[in-house]
């Protein structure tokens, strides 16, 4: 009886425009890079004497302005709807976060797609430094003139961006310790394991581990680390740590076997290595 | 004991008693059994919310969701234009009546069917109403209130039909109208004059572009006049200096497009194949 999952009844151009690969859900929405870039431009305008700097927003063609005012409000509207996203989270039992994380995700970007400013940048992100033709969408010499949809426009787009960190994995920054293990990630672990009935919490620790690191030979520690305690029965294929940690981290195939290959000298003797296999020992 | 509503005063005054509580699952007499079809969404005699004929046994199409496609169908044919806002009585009642959360369930109705009106023809007004389908999930759970989720079903429907009297204003068909959104790529909030003489310029040539009268609807023809449309359309538009992305990437704007003209060489077929 409840319509909880009913999904809306959009038409089949809207549902194939907002049909996005993960890559493409990165491209659009993974705002990580364009805030610090933004960021900085703020800063070193910011750095100016009052003197120059009003000399140039007296000069300023409408082109740098515009950017400078997306890149305030940009980083003004970050983290804006974290409550809203917190109670998101809190209203979902834990098995169910990310299934309604996702959810909630689409039901955005959906509605995203539904206003003009949404679905420029949708297209403009597509291309090397979107933001900036959206910036002139926005605020160039014809840009939006309604600053309600603005506003609207801001939050979505916060919105979505940090549902999309978390559902990535990089949720901690805003307080979400989310455990976004899924069910089918479970199952493929499992022939991995020396016990499989461990799948879910070594997966749990090989995220908190390899999420976020931006090297080969980081990313692959913790595998290897689960290898020689002997949480890992066996070596996990690149496939599957590929589908696994693919978006959360910097890898690829041939350095994943190189530094996995425990026939081979182990390439790691720090103190954080030591400490992933005293984690992983319990699992063996 | 049954009852007789005289008027739609007299079901509020009745349906106000606590009997006709809205978490009762089960009526004894037509009322409660109104109560009940609507929680249950079934669809209920619509005389007894309207002209208060509670004497006749409830004819009631029995199905298991408001979204299968047969039964929007037998509601249409049973219901319809009795639950569109153009009904005049069934408008009123839901804007005063104190029973918020039963005009709530019937605004679910009037939302369904009113999409219907203008799915599968009129897209970006399609959308329009999907983007804000999530909002009786909203009432439900509690996040919005059941006078609002009313106030919101009906905005929606008068934003559409003000937009339609607008375009009609500005002297372009329903077709037009539905084309000039569809280059667009939103429902938009007025009428660019310069679009809609594109507009009507471009379906002027999709018309006479269809194959020769009487045609046999067949997939090859639809798909090619669709796609040739398309690029006609899109280079009309560029001409006047509006990009839809062609040959670039995807855009709503095609989508919208392609699916317009797909409808269009399918309508004028003089023959189609079965369901």
């Amino acid at each position: 009886m409840r319509s909880f999952d009913e999904e809306a009844p959009h038409s089949t151009a809207r549902k194939e425009f907002v049909n996005l690969s993960d890559s493409e859900l990165n491209q659009t929405f993974d705002l990580t890079a364009i805030r610090s870039e933004v960021y900085g431009l703020v800063r070193n305008e910011g750095e100016k004497p009052w003197n120059i700097k009003e000399q140039e927003l007296l000069d300023a063609d409408s082109d740098k302005r515009a950017e400078w005012i997306f890149a305030t409000r940009l980083l003004a509207s970050y983290g804006t709807s974290i409550p809203q996203i917190e109670h998101l989270l809190k209203s979902a039992p834990p098995a169910l976060k990310l299934q309604m994380l996702s959810k909630k995700r689409a039901e955005l970007i959906n509605q995203f797609a539904g206003t003009e400013a949404g679905q420029h940048w949708m297209m403009c992100m597509k291309e090397q430094d979107g933001w900036k033709y959206v910036a002139q969408y926005a605020y160039g010499a014809n840009g939006i003139q309604d600053s309600g949809l603005l506003d609207r426009f801001m939050l979505m787009l916060d919105q979505i961006a940090i549902i999309h960190d978390v559902i990535n994995g990089r949720g901690r920054k805003y307080g979400f310790d989310l455990d976004i293990v899924s069910t089918e990630s479970i199952n493929a672990t499992k022939q991995y394991c020396k016990h499989p009935e461990n799948a879910h919490l070594i997966l749990q620790m090989l995220h908190k581990m390899i999420d976020g690191q931006t090297t080969p030979k980081r990313s692959s520690r913790a595998i290897r680390a689960a290898l020689e305690s002997g949480a890992f029965c066996q070596r996990p294929s690149y496939t599957w740590f590929d589908s696994e940690f693919g978006n959360s981290c910097k890898n690829d195939s041939s350095s994943y076997y190189s530094y996995t290959d425990m026939e081979k000298e182990c390439p790691y003797d720090d103190k954080l290595y030591d400490e992933y296999k005293n984690d992983f020992k319990k699992f063996k | 004991m049954q009852y007789t509503i005289e008027s739609l005063e007299k079901l509020d005054q009745l349906l106000a008693d606590p009997q006709f509580d809205i978490c009762r699952r089960e009526g004894q007499t037509p009322l409660q059994a109104l109560a009940w079809h609507l929680i249950t969404h079934k669809p209920f005699d619509i005389n007894v919310l309207l002209k208060g004929t509670c004497a006749r046994e409830d004819t009631i199409v029995c199905a298991p969701h408001w979204n299968d496609d047969d039964f929007t169908e037998q509601i249409n044919a049973m219901y319809a234009p009795q639950f569109t806002l153009d009904n005049k009585e069934l408008r009123t009642w839901l804007e005063t009546t104190p029973l918020h959360d039963i005009a709530a369930w019937t605004a679910y109705i009037v939302r369904r069917v009113e999409l219907d009106k203008i799915a599968n023809y009129y897209d970006a007004a399609q959308d329009f109403y999907a983007d804000s389908w999530y909002e009786w999930s909203d009432y439900e759970a509690g996040r919005l209130a059941a006078k609002d989720f009313v106030n919101i079903v009906i905005a929606k429907v008068d934003e559409v039909n003000a937009h339609i009297a607008d375009g009609k204003q500005h002297g372009l068909s329903m077709d037009e109208i539905v084309l000039h959104d569809a280059m667009w790529g939103i429902l938009p909030k007025h009428i660019d004059d310069e679009l809609g003489a594109i507009a009507r310029d471009t379906l002027k040539t999709a018309i006479s572009s269809l194959p020769s009268r009487p045609y046999i609807w067949s997939e090859a023809g639809k798909e090619k006049y669709a796609q040739d449309m398309l690029k006609m359309a899109a280079e009309k538009l560029q001409a006047q200096g509006y990009d839809i992305n062609y040959g670039k990437g995807y855009s709503i704007e095609q989508g919208y497009l392609l699916d317009y003209f797909s409808r269009l060489y399918w309508r004028e077929a003089a023959a189609k194949p079965e369901d």
